[in-house]
């Protein structure tokens, strides 16, 4: 019953800016005049725990997440934690930057090998993209510019029902002045570093049938 | 090493003004909460109070944003409070609301039981949301008990929508039958943002003062009298629910009657069983007249709701055979996954090939103290006196969590101290008693405690984190910051002076940033035979100001892989490439690090320094 509806799954660590992602795009939803629901779990969210939301933008009487159509990983384990909602329609776009979760710290276990996880992700998803955000947060040298190099990239998929243009202000909607020039960088950059992959550029796009 | 200048950069957190620009009519995208605080704006609500606690925080907080003019919106240092402010603005004549968690009812509840017998003035209604599943909590008990319990009507929205026209409802019933309301929330709605059409705000008249002690003073010869009323007011409401068209129909086949309510509702649609659902808008009073005809018109019967069976055992006590819960979890948060599992259970749906489930479980992520968090050094100090720590409601319970394990015991808001005075006297004193305790949980509940330990010549030591905010909500005001939730300065309590005031005799403020002299003060406290307060006074590294300072980084070649800085659990200092006799080197990320030195001052072979071409 939700065949115009698309789902987007944002997964990471607090303190990323997933919920600020998440606010972002269904507010450029909202400016596109689509219905939109967004689902979050915070309360703890800015102290390094898992965070999730789903922003699920169309028409729909539902207002829950199914299989996502995309989903936006901030973060490599989160992206394998958010396995359930992931089938063969999805695209995973995925931040490739890890956070060591600090009970593997703790056990002295060490952080999964990244082949393995996108080996598991590879396994359920339609597509897989990567994203090197440490290394375009670098290039803007702003560390709080990472959800919107994702959301830059999110643009350059080309999936949204909305273009890169109504979700860019959606984001200088919620930018303070002095960081609307670093975000414009940052979604650039994410942009166009999908967008060159996608033109098979890049050896980090992979796409199964 | 402690010249270490701790010097930090500040930035303002963005916090983005939305206020009630929305026309009537227009559909805007908002929270649970949101339209909670949009309805009761709606309905000319004059007065508002909270306590934040999440899942409940974001109704006063949205409140705030409407003008200042339509009504008064305040932070309240507790639930009882709050629920006190309500009610004297109800009886003075506005429609008031009192917003809380579920957990904060329970505070609340004294006021509540007798409040339900004296009634309203204006309408005055309680929004309390629960927690199923324990997001951020302490338990997940069904509050739709306490309406039962203080026989107040409950409305329970199942989405944003209704949750602003059943905010409005609940002013008007609260007036119309003379009782409080309860609206019912939980975290999955509250936090569910969806489109919501809104509407104008509606002016009552303010109502006269009522001169009415045998109504408002709450003597047993006055009480008395009003009890017989609840029981006639409860008649009279559920006939009303039962005559109108808050309880929808929706039928379908006839072999499966589905009686549901609240969020229960929204996933019973979503798996959409080939049922009959009738849609009851609150769980107390029920429509007893509706519910029977509809039982008579379905084969079976069942109830899916979340947490307790509050429907299920009063259906049961009117007679009527049903079923729920021996296919619904009465514990955690129900999801569609959740009704489906159980309807396939029950028989109503098909086992169908279920969605192949990755056997995956990455390792969990709980949330930890922060980068930086001025709590940390006070329970290093905790393990190093080998304290036994009753903690309490807050951040710092995360203090739990390994490698610091520094908190033994945490029940309850303010809980803390006087559990620690009960659990000095069983120990011979070669054991420190130690209560850490927050500086928004010692005004909510923690001063009475500390009176008592005073009085009754306890001999323990309390720990006043005093971080200047209410940070596990999210970084509230509260009457220790000085300022209210509209941000206007206020008196700020001076927490040496209040201690002081209450008897206390051995009291030290320090800067938790200082190691050496925090351990100092606690060795001290914890030898003094009586109550000692040593407050910690560094303000919280997101609240109300984001602070970040230079980073550090670890010299490889210096680090020895003692684990100092590693048991301080601290997010930013995971394991290095490098090894020291077989054990792990650190190294910090740079991103993350607030420079705090907490690392620095622990490290025993200097190796913590700042980053290169950073300036202290």
């Amino acid at each position: 019953m939700s065949e115009a509806r698309f789902e987007v799954l944002i997964v990471g660590v607090g303190g990323q800016g997933v919920l600020t992602a998440g606010r972002i795009l269904g507010d450029a939803a909202h400016a596109t005049g689509l219905p939109v629901v967004e689902g979050q779990l915070h309360g703890m969210s800015q102290r390094g725990g898992s965070v999730e939301c789903s922003v699920l933008i169309g028409p729909s009487e539902s207002s829950f997440l199914r299989v996502a159509d995309v989903v936006v990983g901030f973060e490599p384990l989160e992206a394998l934690r958010a396995i359930p909602k992931i089938g063969p329609r999805t695209r995973v776009l995925l931040n490739t930057g890890r956070i060591v979760p600090d009970e593997l710290t703790r056990a002295g276990r060490p952080y999964p090998l990244l082949d393995s996880i996108l080996g598991d992700l590879r396994a359920v998803a339609g597509g897989l993209d990567l994203v090197d955000g440490r290394a375009v947060v670098e290039q803007v040298g702003v560390a709080r510019t990472l959800n919107i190099v994702l959301l830059g990239a999110l643009a350059g998929l080309d999936l949204l029902p909305f273009g890169g243009s109504a979700l860019w202000r959606a984001v200088a909607g919620r930018c303070r002045p002095e960081f609307l020039q670093a975000n414009r960088e940052a979604f650039d950059l994410g942009q166009a570093g999908v967008a060159a992959q996608r033109e098979g550029a890049g050896v980090s796009r992979e796409r199964q049938s | 090493m402690t010249d270490i200048n701790v010097k930090i950069e500040v930035e303002p957190v963005n916090s983005a003004p939305h206020g009630p620009s929305e026309e009537p009519g227009q559909i805007v995208g908002v929270t649970g909460n949101e339209a909670i605080a949009r309805g009761a704006w709606e309905a000319g609500v004059r007065v508002a109070a909270a306590y934040p606690g999440t899942p409940s925080t974001e109704i006063l907080e949205s409140l705030a944003t409407y003008p200042v003019d339509d009504l008064h919106a305040q932070w309240s240092p507790n639930e009882k409070v709050a629920l006190d402010v309500a009610i004297g603005a109800s009886l003075g004549g506005v429609r008031a609301l009192a917003a809380m968690k579920h957990v904060g009812l329970n505070v609340a509840a004294d006021a509540l039981m007798s409040q339900s017998y004296i009634g309203v003035n204006a309408g005055l209604v309680l929004a309390v949301c629960d927690d199923p599943g324990i997001h951020s909590s302490q338990n997940e008990q069904d509050s739709r008990y306490f309406a039962r319990f203080a026989q107040i009507p409950v409305l329970e929205p199942s989405d944003a929508q209704e949750a602003l026209q059943l905010t409005k409802l609940a002013f008007e019933l609260s007036e119309r039958f003379d009782t409080p309301v309860m609206l019912r929330s939980t975290t999955r709605l509250s936090h569910t943002r969806s489109p919501v059409t809104v509407g104008p705000r509606v002016e009552p008249p303010r109502r006269p003062y009522r001169d009415d002690p045998a109504k408002q003073v709450m003597i047993p010869a006055y009480a008395r009298t009003r009890h017989p009323l609840v029981l006639e007011r409860e008649a009279k409401v559920a006939a009303w629910v039962d005559a109108g068209e808050l309880s929808i129909l929706e039928a379908g086949a006839s072999s499966i009657g589905i009686v549901t309510v609240g969020m229960a509702y929204s996933y019973v649609k979503e798996v959409a069983p080939p049922a009959s659902i009738l849609k009851l808008a609150g769980s107390y009073p029920l429509p007893e007249r509706t519910l029977r005809s509809f039982a008579a018109s379905v084969d079976r019967l069942m109830v899916v709701e979340e947490l307790e069976p509050v429907v299920e055992t009063a259906l049961r006590a009117m007679g009527l055979a049903t079923e729920g819960k021996e296919y619904f979890d009465r514990t955690g948060e129900l999801s569609a996954e959740g009704v489906r599992a159980g309807l396939v259970k029950a028989n109503v749906l098909p086992a169908g090939n279920r969605p192949s489930t990755h056997a995956l479980t990455p390792m969990p992520r709980p949330p930890v103290l922060c980068a930086g968090c001025p709590h940390m050094s006070t329970f290093m100090a905790m393990r190093a006196l080998e304290a036994r720590v009753a903690g309490d409601i807050g951040c710092y319970t995360l203090s739990v969590i390994e490698p610091v394990r520094a908190t033994d015991i945490c029940v309850s808001m303010g809980s803390s101290i006087g559990i620690a005075a009960g659990m000095a006297r069983t120990t011979d004193g070669s054991v420190p008693i130690v209560a850490t305790i927050g500086d928004s949980t010692f005004l909510h509940a923690g001063v009475p405690a500390l009176m008592d330990a005073v009085y009754n010549r306890s001999n323990i030591t309390v720990a006043l984190l005093d971080n200047h905010t209410t940070a596990m909500t999210g970084g509230q005001e509260h009457p220790g910051t000085g300022r209210t939730l509209r941000g206007e300065a206020t008196h700020r309590i001076d927490f040496e002076q209040l201690v002081r005031a209450l008897g206390v005799e051995w009291v030290k403020v320090v800067d938790s940033y200082d190691v050496p002299a925090l351990y100092q003060a606690y060795r001290e406290a914890t030898q003094f035979d009586g109550v000692a307060v040593v407050i910690s006074n560094r303000p919280c590294v997101l609240d109300p100001v984001k602070i970040k300072g230079p980073p550090f980084e670890v010299h490889a070649e210096g680090c020895t892989a003692c684990q100092a800085c590693m048991n301080l659990g601290c997010p930013s200092i995971t394991w290095g490439d490098g090894w020291y006799e077989g054990r792990h080197k650190v190294r910090i990320d740079a991103i993350s690090c607030v420079g705090c030195t907490l690392c620095v001052q622990v490290c025993p072979t200097d190796c913590i320094r700042l980053v290169a071409g950073q300036d202290a």
